[in-house]
């Protein structure tokens, strides 16, 4: 499996830690159901004696809530916990950054931010419809957003998981 | 060459002390003071005038101000608009905040200040106005200075703005993607992070959550019959000529005023200037604003031992988390150094 945080994690297993292994959880749309997800994460990596995890995130908005919950519930459970996400502050930058906070996610890392807007310079050599971005439904694109010289306004998300939260992006978000 | 105006108070500007507060704006086409070195540190952007204006009446007659200043910009050409720096000077810092809040609305050109972090204007204006880290007190000029002017050459060069913390400014509350800085990808500042963390060494996150301050529950007070309670409270209750001159709404000033030998507040010595509320009815009998009758009842009954001689007061509506924190810290000394041993917190 091509996961670089799983490969950093082998990378160090027996030298600086025990890589005990990966726990899978679910997306649930319903907040009991959330809650149920994060405690079970929490008590199968007490189970395992960890003492350390890595929160890997999937999407970004509604599972932000999963993400935050499950990094409080192993923290609770004493778990030393790191998460890994992107966040979305808006085209101004001036948004909160995750759905949900906590103070108890005192370590994360982000890889960049959903809506922070691209331009794009025109290309000799178009694949595809580039109208497509403007015009199918596409987040990250709207109406207007191809200039007639052919160079293109974006969100990132119009580049959709460019932000690799598994853990390749080598982007980060700062303070201005 | 851009062109920029600075806006500095009435004692940067040598025109006096707090005598010399209710200033009103002048402008200047001769730099005056700190604007001639803040002019020499830069190459690329020349400071064409300075705009004097004193601390009180920028705070007290904030729209009449800003109108004067607005309106004679509106004459001017300029591309950069610096105030200050404002150290540990709270009304001064609130001043620069706000007139570089005002142009920036008015003009869209770039704001630039600086200020201490104790500084209630950070706390107000961060949001809207690049204020720099600045020293505590006037003896830090030419660094805090310094940091202004590099900052106003980037932008005349076109160069890249880094972030706030790089840059020396205080967080705008806005965060941007950017590439790490060293190219270390998520998976590897992950592991490094966790590492850190499970060594118990120190470590930095990428994103701060941001703290609520608690502030813990004082132990209780063994014998009230022994006590001196001290009243303090945000009623806008003042002597009735508001000697302080504590502003109606967004206060920048508390006031303490003598109470011993006072059975109660009356009326027509003592009234409320607070503008979030009708003041009828405290006008008419102040001590509902400022229980002092219903403290020397108890004080007779022995219910407490003694009503602190001083009560403290400011105004409650619209004024800032900072300042009011700041307020706090100044009475808690106060009474702490009276040797009160209590305080009742009188909500409005």
């Amino acid at each position: 499996m091509n996961h670089p945080t799983i490969h950093r994690l082998m990378k160090e297993h027996g030298k600086t830690i025990n890589f005990l292994g990966v726990i899978m959880s679910t997306l649930n749309p319903k907040m009991e159901e959330k809650e149920r997800c994060a405690k079970m994460v929490a008590q199968m990596a007490v189970n395992l004696g960890a003492d350390g995890a890595i929160v890997c995130k999937e999407g970004y908005g509604n599972p932000d809530v999963d993400y935050i919950q499950t990094i409080v519930e192993l923290e609770k459970a004493g778990v030393k916990t790191v998460g890994i996400s992107d966040e979305c502050t808006g085209r101004d930058g001036a948004s909160q950054p995750l759905v949900a906070l906590d103070e108890r996610a005192d370590a994360l890392v982000t890889t960049g931010n959903v809506s922070e807007l691209y331009h794009l310079e025109p290309m000799p050599v178009v694949l595809g419809e580039l109208e497509a971005l403007a015009r199918d439904g596409n987040s990250g694109g709207w109406e207007g957003c191809i200039e007639e010289d052919g160079s293109v306004w974006m969100e990132n998300n119009g580049y959709f998981c460019s932000n690799h939260i598994s853990g390749f992006s080598k982007k980060t978000c700062a303070e201005f | 060459m851009l062109k920029a105006i600075h806006y500095i108070n009435q004692f940067f500007g040598q025109v006096g002390g707090e005598d010399a507060a209710d200033y009103r704006p002048t402008f200047h086409d001769e730099l005056v003071g700190c604007s001639k070195m803040l002019n020499e540190m830069m190459d690329d952007v020349e400071v064409t005038h300075t705009i004097v204006c004193g601390d009180n009446y920028i705070a007290s007659n904030t729209e009449e101000a800003l109108k004067e200043i607005i309106d004679w910009l509106k004459g001017q050409e300029f591309d950069i608009f610096f105030a200050g720096p404002a150290f540990m000077a709270g009304r001064y810092g609130v001043g620069c905040g706000t007139v570089c809040k005002a142009v920036k609305e008015t003009f869209g050109v770039p704001v630039i200040t600086s200020m201490n972090e104790e500084n209630p204007g950070v706390e107000m204006f961060h949001k809207d106005v690049y204020i720099f880290r600045g020293g505590r007190k006037a003896t830090f000029m030419r660094e805090d200075l310094q940091k202004m002017a590099s900052f106003a050459q980037k932008i005349a060069r076109n160069e890249e703005l880094l972030p706030a913390e790089i840059e020396g400014y205080f967080p705008r509350g806005i965060r941007r993607e950017i590439f790490h800085p060293e190219g270390i990808q998520a998976a590897d500042r992950a592991v490094d992070m966790l590492l850190k963390k499970l060594k118990g060494e120190p470590f930095k996150t990428e994103l701060p959550i941001p703290k609520r301050e608690k502030v813990p529950v004082a132990p209780p007070i063994k014998d009230l019959s022994k006590a001196t309670i001290a009243l303090v409270g945000s009623s806008g209750v003042v002597p009735f000529d508001n000697p302080d001159r504590i502003q109606t709404a967004s206060a920048t000033k508390w006031g303490k005023y003598n109470i011993a030998g006072l059975d109660h507040l009356p009326k027509g010595k003592f009234k409320t200037i607070h503008a979030g509320y009708d003041p009828e009815a405290i006008c008419e009998v102040p001590d509902r604003g400022m229980p002092v009758d219903a403290m020397r009842a108890y004080e007779k009954e022995g219910k407490i031992g003694k009503l602190h001689d001083y009560y403290y007061v400011t105004v409650g509506t619209g004024t800032t988390q900072a300042y009011a924190a700041k307020f706090g810290r100044e009475i808690a000394a106060e009474l702490k150094e009276a040797g009160v041993d209590g305080v009742l917190l009188v909500a409005t």
